[in-house]
């Protein structure tokens, strides 16, 4: 059986294959293509016009003809059958010279948007571009910003269906060659129908069981590039827009792009109020519990009357009227992000009126639980990571269970218990609080404060052999 | 498994037992404890919200007897209905009934509730049940708190040093107030060999002396013809030695009419408080004090 009659049969003569066949003195030549993932106007300047030259000038090798001159900027000669249905899912268009000699031309269709600007990753300072859903775009905005033959990519094709092209970049020289040799083992070990997006291999790269991410997305080119500088491996999906920094650290979700483009006593500044708005994410609701039901004797008198006066006509214990507050809080977030933006404004408008103003008048919920629980989800949004954001719910929800049982005594059982966790989790084994535990004071510099970088010349010892910056 | 079961464990046998809402609180403010017939008799204002009706917070006053402090409480919680929280007792009002016994009892009772601190304020009153009724929030301790501070006219007397002038067996001040047309403060009372004294007047400044408790004071002294020597006591330390009493004073002369100079300013200033000192005391005096001002007129 020839190749078309296989691909016909195996395709089920699928509408959007495109067969041609074109005789050329006694040579016949086929063509095949997909439509809707190669560009017609490429095959038309590529193939077909040559084809037509061709057939006047008498050509006796018709393969090295097409080797040598076709104007594709890609073409290779295929060896068999699964060649060929590779590069022609590829985007390729298949030359098929009488039967035998299988050519593969490049003719992709560009299916992706422009470079455009980060999403969710805002900064003030600093570049503005964004990775896109674009393999080869994403390489080239890291390349463009490190000039240097030691950034080199593995790349490895995953999925059984969709054959997604991963690369895993690193600087050579700099970066612990052990670390992209294990990662670029997982990935090999991956089998999964499809890799859709980069998050796809959060969960066969990480063994972690925390509730806090230990690998960080991000969709800004210069970030990823500032990781690899520090030794770091990026991992770069087709088809995602974000890729993946390994190792990560705890500290790195409260560190941003433009912490580097700023003085460093504000951003030691910004550093500690994110911080502290994680500690009141997590941590305030549970404290109000407490107070108001365990301790309210660490009130002063006047905050206590306060309390209670607006206490006075809630039916619900303070335990559910926070738990209340809590879920409605994540329902209006989660229809925030899902409903188009033009319906956000009538969101906005009931969720501002209908949980702030009147369920405090129908005494459903005291005007003091809006504000606990309003500070803690607007502290939570300080943390960069979605993931990092969605984990703060989790221990926030732990956290008021225990305050509600123990008072003050859970809220400390609480904070023991988070800190075995974080101190318990690995990235890549390497320890998840790093540079506090275990410390360094060297990497303190750019830990939560940030101190001015000309003294910072040396590079994390954990992530990377070379150790001094700038060789 | 078995992880699971301790965690389990824990949780219930540490239980909840201290859950209390706010809702379910009857928030002492102040007590007033009174003896009579062998029973006490217990005054308390409670925070009441139901009634607020201004910018200050309002309370109720109830009244229950009993024959012991753990009895009354009982009883008092029993006709609020509610838990008694006496973690922010601000001030606890005794009478001249509360003798050694009573005080004894009353000292054991607070150090006995985990709740209460030992910070609020001990006041002696011989008209509790008006002073509790009339009385507004927080408004004896900011009397007797102004008083103590700006002008030395009383001494600050809270539950730990009542607790510690009692079994270190020695004088106990209480501040004295009465209610007139308003409450205001009648001196102070020496609580010595199971006895109330009253202490008046200017006596009060040189028991403050003699207790270390002097913050500033304002002293004057007529010269002749309506002319005052007006100092400001902005500060004053009194260290016990041996057998010397030794006083540092920091005073700013505020009016000087008399024309006095430095040195006449002094010694009217230290032979006054050397004389009324002595009779507190049997030691020697040595004042020192640091002048300035306007002496120079």
């Amino acid at each position: 059986m020839d190749y078309i009659e296989k691909l016909k049969q195996e395709s089920n003569n699928s509408d959007d294959y495109i067969y041609k066949e074109i005789k050329l003195n006694k040579n016949i030549v086929n063509t095949i293509n997909i439509e809707t993932i190669t560009s017609s106007n490429d095959i038309n300047d590529f193939i077909l016009k040559r084809i037509s030259i061709l057939n006047k000038l008498n050509y006796p090798n018709l393969e090295e003809f097409f080797l040598n001159f076709l104007p594709s900027p890609n073409i290779s000669k295929l060896k068999d059958y699964d060649e060929l249905k590779t590069k022609l899912l590829n985007g390729y268009t298949i030359i098929i010279i009488n039967k035998e000699s299988i050519l593969a031309v490049e003719t992709r269709r560009d299916l992706t948007r422009g470079v455009a600007e980060a999403n969710y990753e805002k900064t003030i300072l600093g570049p503005k571009d964004a990775f896109i859903e674009h393999y080869n775009t994403n390489l080239g905005l890291i390349r463009r910003r490190i000039k240097n033959i030691n950034l080199q990519v593995k790349t490895i094709d995953t999925g059984v269906y969709t054959k997604t092209k991963v690369g895993i970049l690193y600087i050579k020289g700099i970066v612990k060659e052990d670390l992209v040799n294990k990662t670029y083992k997982k990935l090999q070990k991956i089998n999964l129908d499809g890799i859709i997006d980069s998050n796809y291999l959060k969960r066969y790269l990480n063994s972690s069981k925390s509730l806090f991410p230990t690998l960080k997305g991000t969709e800004r080119p210069d970030l990823a590039s500032e990781a690899l500088l520090e030794g770091k491996i990026i991992i770069v999906v087709d088809n995602s827009p974000e890729v993946l920094i390994l190792p990560t650290f705890f500290i790195d979700f409260f560190h941003t792009s433009d912490d580097y483009y700023q003085k460093p006593i504000n951003v030691t500044f910004i550093r500690i109020i994110r911080l502290l708005a994680f500690i009141i994410a997590i941590f305030f609701p549970a404290l109000y519990v407490a107070l108001t039901t365990h301790n309210p004797d660490s009130m002063p008198i006047n905050l206590l009357i306060s309390f209670k006066t607006q206490r006075m006509s809630v039916p619900f214990p303070a335990f559910v009227e926070a738990i209340l507050m809590i879920i409605a809080f994540e329902i209006l977030r989660e229809s925030d992000i899902r409903i188009p933006s033009s319906m956000g404004t009538a969101i906005s408008i009931l969720g501002g009126l209908v949980l702030g103003d009147a369920a405090v008048n129908a005494g459903i919920v005291s005007p003091i639980m809006i504000i606990v629980v309003a500070i803690s989800a607007i502290s939570g949004l300080l943390v960069q990571a979605i993931e990092a954001i969605n984990s703060i719910r989790w221990y926030r929800f732990l956290l008021i269970i225990l305050a509600s049982i123990f008072g003050y005594y859970g809220i400390f059982i609480g904070i023991i218990f988070i800190l075995i966790n974080l101190s318990d989790t690995k990235s890549e084994d390497k320890d998840y609080l790093y540079p506090f535990a275990p410390i360094n004071l060297e990497e303190q510099k750019d830990g939560i404060l940030k101190i001015n970088t000309k003294g910072n010349k040396l590079r994390n010892p954990i992530l990377s052999n070379n150790k001094v910056r700038g060789k | 498994m078995k992880k699971l079961l301790i965690l389990i464990i824990i949780i219930f046998i540490t239980g909840c037992d201290s859950y209390i809402e706010l809702n379910d609180l009857a928030i002492i403010n102040t007590i007033g404890l009174e003896k009579e017939n062998n029973n006490y008799k217990l005054y308390a204002s409670v925070v009441d919200i139901t009634e607020k009706e201004s910018l200050d917070i309002p309370t109720t006053s109830y009244q229950v007897t009993g024959t012991s402090l753990n009895q009354i409480i009982d009883n008092l919680s029993m006709s609020l209905n509610k838990k008694i929280y006496m973690s922010h007792l601000n001030l606890l009002i005794i009478n001249d009934s509360i003798k050694t016994k009573e005080l004894e009892e009353i000292i054991n009772f607070f150090l006995n509730n985990n709740e209460t601190r030992e910070d609020f304020l001990v006041v002696n009153c011989n008209n509790i049940k008006d002073i509790i009724k009339k009385m507004k929030f927080q408004e004896i301790n900011d009397l007797i708190e102004n008083n103590s501070r700006n002008a030395s006219e009383t001494i600050k007397t809270t539950m730990y040093d009542v607790i510690k002038n009692f079994y270190d067996k020695k004088n106990i001040y209480l501040p004295s107030i009465i209610l007139d047309s308003s409450i205001s403060l009648d001196g102070i009372k020496e609580f010595k060999n199971n006895k109330y004294k009253e202490i008046k007047g200017e006596d009060i400044i040189y028991l403050n002396y003699f207790l270390n408790k002097i913050d500033t004071y304002k002293y004057s002294y007529t010269c002749d013809d309506n002319k005052y020597l007006y100092l400001n006591i902005l500060e004053s330390n009194t260290s016990f030695l041996t057998k010397e009493l030794l006083i540092t004073n920091e005073i700013k002369v505020i009016t000087n009419d008399c024309n006095y100079n430095k040195d006449k300013i002094e010694n009217i200033f230290n032979t006054n408080l050397k004389t009324n000192l002595e009779k507190l005391t049997n030691k020697k005096i040595t004042i020192k004090n640091t002048i300035r001002g306007t002496y120079e007129n």
